[in-house]
């Protein structure tokens, strides 16, 4: 992000001024963009927080008043930590009891359509409050989550995985990747579908997602076969498919 | 407060570890007053519309997303997954906030919303990798008009 502030000036010729906020400061430190923003948010969320429009707006307008103030490279401190719900711990409203993962393939597809099926009505209620979902960069549409389950219920138990129906927008071993973030969208937006004061943080969603899900140890249990595969395609997605602190059960 | 020193050590590590190459300054820009600028934005959140190309690892490309796009045709492809999704997937404003700035400019605070924004891969391992098609970024903004870019990581 710094290098571009400098790369778009440098090509729009003096005609396009730059600023932007940065989420590590030591890189803006070291970068020196023209004008940047350092904002205290998580990563993911550089204007701050979801359906929080006001504040949004004032971190948008913070940087972009660098543009009428700053007359030497300039990196400031925004002064806010994003809005939180406060004390209360998040609880998910859908309330899941998972089985132990079966050995056997098609058991354990069947244990995870399942799972899904007990969120959907959840998902529904997402896609209606939201008008959207951002499920669909594996090539499947939300009719088809499902197949990204057996999918990975495949790589799980060592079975070749099945192409399904879905017109996959990467080849394997890539797709596993794309798959699994698309079903992780899906429970995401099932797990925040019900409005309410009291909205997760990300670690939250993490917490439940890989402790109180059948999907979060099915993904494990991806990662133990990927640490172990010849394949250096497949081993090198280890690093993309579970955050950091979260590859072991709590 | 989040900063590096709250993040997983691992998360971290990884950040701090990341390349930063020096690039020559450039002349300053003067901007226009606030109140007369166009203003696109520039994400580096892998994203894209649901009908464009997903992103590769290591790819330096960008993807164009039109400024009357809906946000129902927004996907994200960033390989990393050591960032939030979550806020995007509730509010597609947390990342890329187009809604804010076309109000900003419904409200004379700026000038006017420039008809395309741009999108990169973000965590590049060599950031000078992308000086080709940052510099044809700048000409294509400058080119439609716009004053003034906001960019956005991830």
């Amino acid at each position: 992000m710094c290098a571009l502030s400098h790369y778009i000036e440098r090509g729009s010729e003096g005609r396009v001024a730059t600023t932007g906020v940065s989420l590590i400061r030591e890189h803006a430190e070291g970068m020196k963009p023209p004008r940047s923003l350092w904002v205290p948010f998580p990563l993911g969320r550089p204007l701050g927080s979801p359906d929080q429009p006001d504040f949004q707006r004032d971190v948008l307008l913070s940087s972009l008043r660098l543009l009428e103030s700053a007359t030497e490279t300039a990196l400031v401190d925004y002064p806010n930590d994003a809005p939180t719900s406060g004390d209360d711990p998040w609880a998910c409203a859908v309330a899941l009891a998972p089985p132990e993962p079966a050995d056997e393939t098609e058991a354990l597809r069947d244990q995870l359509v399942e799972e899904i099926r007990q969120l959907a009505p959840w998902h529904a209620e997402s896609v209606k409050r939201r008008g959207r979902s951002t499920v669909g960069i594996s090539g499947a549409s939300l009719g088809q989550v499902e197949d990204l389950a057996r999918l990975l219920a495949d790589f799980a138990t060592g079975a070749e995985p099945s192409d399904g129906e879905i017109d996959w927008n990467h080849p394997m071993p890539v797709r596993l990747k794309f798959a699994s973030d698309d079903l992780r969208a899906f429970y995401h937006e099932a797990a925040t579908a019900q409005p309410g004061a009291n909205y997760p943080t990300d670690a939250d969603l993490n917490d439940w997602l890989f402790n109180q899900t059948l999907l979060g140890t099915v993904l494990r249990q991806i990662v133990g076969r990927m640490r172990e595969s010849e394949d250096r395609r497949v081993a090198g997605l280890v690093i993309g498919m579970i955050p950091a602190g979260f590859a072991r059960a709590r | 407060m989040v900063r590096t020193s709250d993040m997983h050590p691992d998360m971290a590590k990884n950040l701090l570890s990341l390349p930063l190459p020096e690039i020559e300054p450039q002349p300053w820009i003067a901007p226009r007053p606030l109140a007369e600028a166009k203003v696109a934005i520039v994400t580096t959140a892998g994203m894209h519309a649901e009908d464009d190309r997903p992103f590769n690892p290591g790819s330096v490309e960008y993807r164009l997303i039109p400024g009357e796009i809906d946000f129902a045709d927004l996907r994200m492809s960033h390989l990393s997954v050591n960032f939030d999704r979550s806020g995007f997937q509730q509010d597609i404003n947390t990342v890329f906030p187009l809604e804010r700035l076309r109000e900003l400019a419904e409200q004379g605070v700026i000038a006017g919303v420039s008809r395309y924004h741009y999108s990169f891969m973000g965590a590049q391992p060599d950031p000078t990798r992308l000086e080709k098609t940052g510099e044809e970024i700048g000409r294509l903004l400058a080119e439609d008009g716009v004053n003034a870019a906001f960019l956005t990581p991830v």
